[in-house]
């Protein structure tokens, strides 16, 4: 076993290891390249410290979850269309249930509802949260189940 | 790689997912492995072998390569 610190952020299975350790250094290079270009529109424009922070933040962190959710090794399991149409479902309660904790998270944080358009906009951003986050997962789904069915038994 | 992984497991009479479960990985690892389309570290090669009572020739090495 390789001893490393990022043990525990890694699985069991060493094929999706290996996959999730080639995202992680796909996103670094991602992420070094970006600081660069970062740093070299500092010396023209003023930017903010913060933005480019949450920026670079974004760029890591979305790289590693488009290339796992695409790459079809979030389901290794599942190979039927009932288990398929199960997942779905679950998929969807589980979008609607983090669109909301994000929702009421940043209301929080940021700035509690106190008219009808905040309420307005509260509601917008739990949607297109929970559509985004489905949008993921059940991509995430269909290629795991391509893949899994691809290597199904003959027999 | 090709390998007779496939034919090992079936002459054991056992699934993917058994042999999965067996050898500590998931059932698409196995797959991957069985269609040469994931080569494995000698350790898996060797629980494999282990699992379906084989040795790493058998399994693994291609003759007249």
């Amino acid at each position: 076993m390789i001893k490393t610190w990022i043990r525990f952020l890694l699985p069991s299975d060493e094929y999706k290891e290996q996959k999730i350790v080639y995202y992680m250094a796909e996103s670094f290079v991602l992420l070094f390249l970006s600081s660069i270009v970062l740093l070299a529109l500092s010396r023209f424009t003023q930017l903010d410290m913060t933005i480019s922070t949450f920026a670079l933040i974004g760029v890591g962190s979305i790289y590693i979850t488009v290339r796992y959710s695409l790459s079809g090794i979030e389901y290794t399991n599942l190979s039927s269309k009932k288990e398929f149409k199960k997942e779905r479902k679950t998929t969807l309660v589980q979008s609607l249930i983090f669109g909301g904790i994000f929702t009421v998270l940043s209301s929080i944080f940021i700035n509690l509802p106190t008219n009808s358009t905040d309420w307005l906009s509260m509601v917008a951003q739990f949607l297109l949260v929970s559509f985004l986050m489905y949008l993921l997962t059940f991509l995430s789904l269909v290629r795991s189940y391509k893949k899994n069915k691809d290597l199904l038994d003959d027999e | 790689m090709i390998n007779k992984v496939k034919l090992a497991r079936l002459e054991k009479s056992l699934t993917q997912s058994e042999l999965a479960e067996l050898t500590n990985v998931t059932r698409q690892t196995i797959g991957l492995i069985e269609k040469g389309q994931y080569n494995p570290s000698l350790k898996l090669c060797l629980d494999i072998a282990q699992v379906l009572n084989k040795t790493l020739d058998d399994l693994f090495w291609e003759v007249g390569s």
